[in-house]
């Protein structure tokens, strides 16, 4: 399977505009921490970019996450890598897990924190995050993040994601809708607290057949851009959440001088 | 005696022929203006009406013998049954003392005689005398010398009652006729001629004979006649009987018929009613005189005598059920029985003079026969009775009893409705005379009467038909009151009316009269009170015991009926539904249920009196029954003393708390009417006492019995009875818990989990039921979020769980329990209650229409791992328990890791799997068990090198 790797042009920033909107800074909005590190981190070179989200909210109950739209600076994107070779079926991953998707379509690893309130307690979940090359969509690239939690609730998950062009100083923005859970009827829904994930090569093998064996191969990361803006690349998140508030967060990952 | 004519008159009596009457008229009449003063016919029709006179003539068939023309035989006792509604009124004119002879004051003459013998005649007086004997009146035919008695009595003719003139033990002289006229009103001048005008002589000579006559009475003009008051059909008709010395008891019989009356039409009959109850308080206890006056004198027309009443007691004045302890019933006849007279034999015929019939009874010296008193029982007396008549200078007393009813006896269909509104169940006799001063006047008067109860308002009406034609001027009859009350007042402070319908003889050319009466009802309080008081306990006060149950509930007079009534048993006490039969449902309704239904004793009081009546009776279990799993048939038998009225029937429904297995009766509508009676259920009581039915609960804590009362003012009553045992520390508390999973198992594919819970194999009797379990799951065991999501929400469970989605069924249950003869079974299902709490498993066991919910509560533990608790379960005993979690794409539980693991090589590992156990006596059991996971591979050995 070949996976799409093409970069969409359709200009989204209009009818994404929310993302970019700026929270309104009320008390009871939450609020987002995004860090990103590159592994290895040369300009240049293909790296895994590591990302990491957490969400805290001023009050006990932190609205459910419902979307996400994580900004990369311009010339990063997952198209300049060989990660994804292959695509993922929702419905499979759904059925069978993440074996139920080709080894070739995991673009890296992560971890996420949920919490389901109940009554006056919190039921606190950790879960393994899997990002994926998704099934072949038109103008963008399609990504799914697999979540799947063990216990004490076993839970699994798919975030859909994809690849929009976006304006500079950043080249592609991921957009993530993260789906309402509840947690049972006329229960609460599932809150995201914290979200983690890598996209690159980093423990990943891929295989291949290789005159007719099995061949393990790591596929190519994503390229740092030669040239690193003043400030360092720029990275920012936006989130809204199923209360109708939205926050944003931004982080600079320094140029590396050698 | 006649002794003059039988100077020269010897006996002389054919051999071949019996006495045969030859000519019997009866007529009325009136005398010749001038002498010999020859009593004419002459017509007089009028009904009611006071004639002049009336005269009847016996004449013998004779044969010609030396002595002349005699009677074949010689008469010796002659009897004249005079038609029933003619009376002759003894107290219009002056009595002769018996001390005064053969020469009775003219004043005390009522009319005059004619005897013809072979050679003489004979003619006299006949004047009233005061009866020597037992009879109502006595007459006496007056000759020059000698006096003949002429007994006056009431007799039962087979027209009816009437008046019978009886002469007996007559000379031999060869008497050819009689003939005897009496005048209508004696005093009357028109008989002053005949008045004291005696003659003795031969036929051609008895005038020249006579001595005496044309004096004045002294008397007032009383009516002494008084002609029946009935126009239909053939004129009074009269009888004669005679027998003769030669042939005792062998009676000739003729018959003799006035015209037919007429004017009845102007008779006056305007009748007065009254009930006079002794007391006027609301839904008392009441005793009631019914009086009918009906004054019988008229100067020219007698008012007719009451043919049939029937009065309706006022709305709400109904029977009192308390009245039939030691009540008994008079039968119709036999040795307790009213011996109703006929006035004819065993073939039909009438009864000749020496004749004693039913109720009828021959006097120790031979007296001819005279009426009877009855011999109904004391215990069958519900009133006395009262009457006055002008023929008696007092009043005749008497008696009111419950009669035998025509239905519900051997042989005799069941009692109904239809029996209760036409008079066969409630049936009265009256009787009139036959004991105490009435009995010395001869006078016994047997009146059956009816009481019609209106099934659905137990409205009464009493009807008493075919009174006798005599003039009855008043007749009251008086319930008994008091301890022996028949009778209820109505419960309503309202005018109470009585109405009536009265129906004279006479009719239909007389009106009937409607005449009524009315009291005020008091002593209404604004609001009846309604506070039944509840008893009930377990007979055996050890916990978990088997031991009968008891119920009882008890209303106060005065307070409301009750009309429904809902029990609730204490939770725990558990009933053994195996192996008892269920009483079907038109078995239940027709009151016929099975022995092997039966589940233990009932008894029901009623009445509001003194002394309620208590109808025993049974509780039958039976199917399902009103949406409920199960029924009770409470079935008393409703005899209130001789009236067998069948079966109080209050059918219940029995619920099982779903959630605590407590059981609740709740029974329909209470019956208050029974074929016309109101029940006024004073108390109700059940004894579930089938062996080895009911178990006592194990659990020892003070409890309350309650009930929901609802009474016929609208009021709620809840009372209620402490309930508690002893000995749960005595029982003992071992269950075995085991659990098991599959190795097959999986994140995806899910984990299965199998839960037991048995009774200990020792000693399984004796033990406490389970209360509490808790178990705390293993980590590796997680719940699927997707199981959560499919949860039943509670208020769709609460509603009905089968309206649960099938996703929310996450597993099966099953449990054994001694209290139904299969198994209980049935899903799991995961409810979810709203944002405070996680979905839970509930259990819904089901079977023999018992619907039991085990339901759960779900934590997580810290460290991961969920713990589910069952609390507050239904105390009952259970022998095993199961509890089944199925592995698959949507199953609950999952395994989060390979739970072979720790198999070690073994086909089965273990996990452990914490869990407390709490027992219905208090006792709590912290076991550490484990959960085996079966079908684990087994290591492989290493291939052996030889």
């Amino acid at each position: 399977m070949t996976a799409v790797r093409r970069a969409g042009s359709i200009a989204l920033a209009v009818s994404l505009c929310w993302l970019l909107a700026a929270a309104d800074g009320a008390g009871a909005t939450p609020s987002a921490r995004l860090r990103v590190a590159f592994v290895p981190d040369r300009p240049g070179a293909r790296t895994t970019v590591e990302l990491s989200l957490r969400i805290s909210s001023p009050t006990a109950d932190t609205p459910p996450l419902r979307a996400f739209a994580l900004r990369l600076p311009s010339g990063m994107g997952v198209a300049t890598s060989t990660l994804g070779e292959n695509n993922c079926d929702p419905a499979a991953l759904l059925a069978s897990g993440l074996a139920g998707c080709p080894l070739n379509a995991r673009l890296g690893y992560g971890s996420a924190d949920a919490v389901v309130p109940v009554g006056a307690q919190a039921i606190s979940e950790q879960a393994a995050v899997y990002p994926l090359m998704g099934l072949p969509a038109e103008n963008r690239v399609e990504v799914l993040f697999y979540v799947e939690a063990r216990t004490p609730v076993f839970a699994q998950l798919v975030l859909p994601a994809g690849f929009a062009e976006d304006v500079p100083p950043f080249g592609e923005r991921l957009e993530t809708a993260v789906p309402l859970v509840q947690a049972w009827p006329e229960g609460p829904d599932l809150s995201l607290r914290s979200f983690s994930s890598t996209l690159g090569p980093l423990h990943l093998v891929y295989h291949r057949r290789v005159g007719g064996r099995t061949v393990d191969y790591t596929p190519h990361g994503i390229r740092i851009p030669s040239s690193c803006p003043p400030h360092g690349y720029p990275f920012a998140a936006s989130l809204r959440f199923a209360d109708g508030t939205s926050t944003t967060s931004s982080y600079r990952v320094p140029c590396q001088r050698h | 005696m006649l002794v003059a004519l039988a100077a020269g008159a010897p006996a002389t009596a054919s051999a071949s022929q019996p006495l045969s009457i030859a000519q019997f008229t009866l007529q009325t009449t009136r005398s010749g203006e001038a002498p010999p003063f020859v009593n004419e016919p002459y017509e007089f029709d009028q009904a009611g009406g006071h004639p002049i006179a009336l005269s009847t003539t016996i004449s013998f068939v004779t044969e010609t013998t030396a002595g002349g023309a005699t009677p074949t035989r010689d008469p010796k006792d002659v009897a004249i049954d005079l038609p029933p509604g003619l009376i002759a009124d003894p107290s219009a004119v002056a009595a002769c003392a018996p001390t005064q002879g053969h020469s009775c004051p003219v004043d005390t003459q009522v009319g005059v005689f004619v005897v013809r013998g072979p050679r003489e005649n004979a003619t006299g007086p006949i004047v009233n005398v005061v009866p020597s004997g037992e009879e109502p009146a006595e007459l006496e035919l007056e000759t020059r010398f000698a006096s003949l008695p002429l007994a006056g009595r009431l007799t039962r003719t087979p027209g009816g009652y009437a008046l019978s003139v009886l002469a007996a033990g007559l000379p031999t002289l060869g008497v050819g006729s009689i003939e005897i006229t009496l005048w209508g009103v004696p005093a009357e001048h028109r008989h002053d001629a005949q008045r004291g005008r005696v003659c003795l002589g031969s036929a051609s000579e008895l005038e020249r004979s006579c001595e005496g006559g044309g004096q004045p009475s002294g008397e007032e003009a009383r009516p002494f006649l008084t002609m029946p008051s009935v126009c239909s059909g053939a004129g009074p008709t009269a009888s004669a009987w005679a027998d003769s010395w030669q042939e005792p008891g062998r009676y000739d019989r003729a018959q003799a018929s006035l015209a037919a009356l007429r004017g009845c039409e102007l008779l006056p009959f305007a009748p007065k009613l009254a009930l006079r109850p002794d007391t006027v308080l609301a839904e008392t206890s009441v005793g009631a005189e019914l009086s009918l006056a009906s004054p019988h004198s008229g100067a020219r027309i007698a008012s007719p005598p009451l043919r049939s009443v029937s009065v309706t007691l006022p709305q709400g004045m109904t029977l009192d059920p308390s009245i039939g302890n030691g009540l008994q019933a008079c039968a119709a006849s036999g040795p307790e029985g009213i011996d109703l007279p006929s006035g004819t034999g065993a073939d039909g015929l009438p009864l000749a003079p020496d004749q004693a019939g039913e109720g009828e009874v021959i006097g120790p010296g031979g007296e001819p026969p005279r009426l009877a008193p009855g011999n109904c029982p004391a215990a069958s007396t519900i009133g006395v009775a009262e009457a006055h008549s002008p023929l008696l200078d007092e009043a005749i007393h008497g008696r009111v009893y419950l009669a035998t009813p025509a239905c519900g006896g051997a042989g005799q269909a069941a009692c109904d409705g239809q029996d209760a509104a036409d008079g066969a169940l409630y049936r009265i006799y009256v009787e009139l005379g036959g004991r105490g001063q009435a009995r010395s006047h001869g006078v016994v008067l047997k009146l059956p009467g009816e009481v019609l109860a209106n099934p659905a308002t137990g409205q009464l009406t009493v009807r008493l038909a075919e009174i006798p034609q005599l003039p009855l001027e008043a007749l009251s009859i008086s319930l008994f009151g008091g301890s022996r009350s028949l009778l209820v007042n109505p419960p309503t402070c309202s005018p109470a009316w009585t109405s009536s319908d009265l129906q004279a003889w006479g009719s239909p050319l007389v009106g009937d009269a409607a005449p009524s009466s009315f009291f005020e009802v008091t002593g209404c309080p604004p609001q009846r009170p309604f506070a039944p008081t509840l008893l009930a306990g377990s007979r055996v006060a050890d916990a978990g015991a088997s031991s009968s149950f008891g119920f009882r509930l008890v209303r106060a007079p005065g307070e409301q009926q009750l009309t429904q009534v809902q029990l609730r048993g204490p939770f725990g006490l558990s009933a053994a539904l195996a192996g008892v039969a269920r009483c079907a449902a038109p078995l239940a309704a027709a009151a016929s249920c099975p022995a092997s239904s039966l589940i233990g004793s009932a008894a029901v009081e009623l009445g509001d009196g003194y002394q309620p009546l208590r109808a025993p009776g049974s509780v039958y279990l039976t199917g399902p029954y009103e949406g409920a799993p199960f029924g009770l048939a409470i079935l008393a038998d409703a005899d209130i003393g001789p009236l067998h009225l069948g079966a109080i029937a209050i059918l219940a429904r029995m619920d099982v708390d779903p959630r605590t297995a407590a059981l609740t009766i709740t029974s329909d509508r209470l019956p208050r009417m029974l074929l016309g009676v109101p029940l006024h259920l004073r108390s109700l009581s059940l004894q579930i006492d089938r062996p080895d039915f009911l178990l006592n609960p194990t659990n020892c804590s003070a409890q309350r019995v309650g009930a929901t009362l609802l009474g016929d003012g609208g009021s709620v009553a809840t009372p209620s009875s402490p309930f508690a045992l002893a000995g749960c520390r005595a029982l003992g508390f071992a269950p075995r818990l085991s659990a098991s999973s599959s190795a097959r198992s999986s994140p995806l594919g899910g984990a299965s989990l199998d839960l037991k819970l048995a009774e200990p194999t020792a000693a399984p009797d004796g033990q406490a039921n389970l209360a509490r379990l808790r178990i705390a799951l293993p980590r590796v065991l997680a719940t699927r979020l997707s199981a959560l999501q499919r949860s039943c929400p509670a208020p769709t469970f609460t509603a009905d769980p089968a309206r649960c989605p099938a996703a929310s069924v996450v597993g099966i249950a099953r449990a054994r329990t001694q209290l139904v003869a299969g198994a209980l079974s049935g899903p799991v299902f995961l409810v979810a209650h709203g944002h405070d709490s996680l979905p839970s498993p509930t259990v819904v066991l089901q079977g023999e229409g018992i619907a039991l919910q085990l339901g759960g509560s779900t934590k997580l533990q810290r460290g991961g791992g969920s713990a589910v608790s069952f609390g507050s379960l239904p105390d009952v005993p259970l022998r095993s328990f199961e509890l089944y979690l199925p592995a698959g794409a949507h199953s609950l539980l999952v395994a989060a890791t390979n739970l072979c693991a720790a198999a070690k090589g073994r086909s089965t590992a273990t996990l452990a799997l914490a869990s407390e156990l709490a027992g219905q006596n208090g006792i709590v059991l912290h076991r550490k068990a484990t959960i085996a996971v079966l079908g684990c591979p087994a290591k492989r050995r290493p291939a052996s090198h030889r």
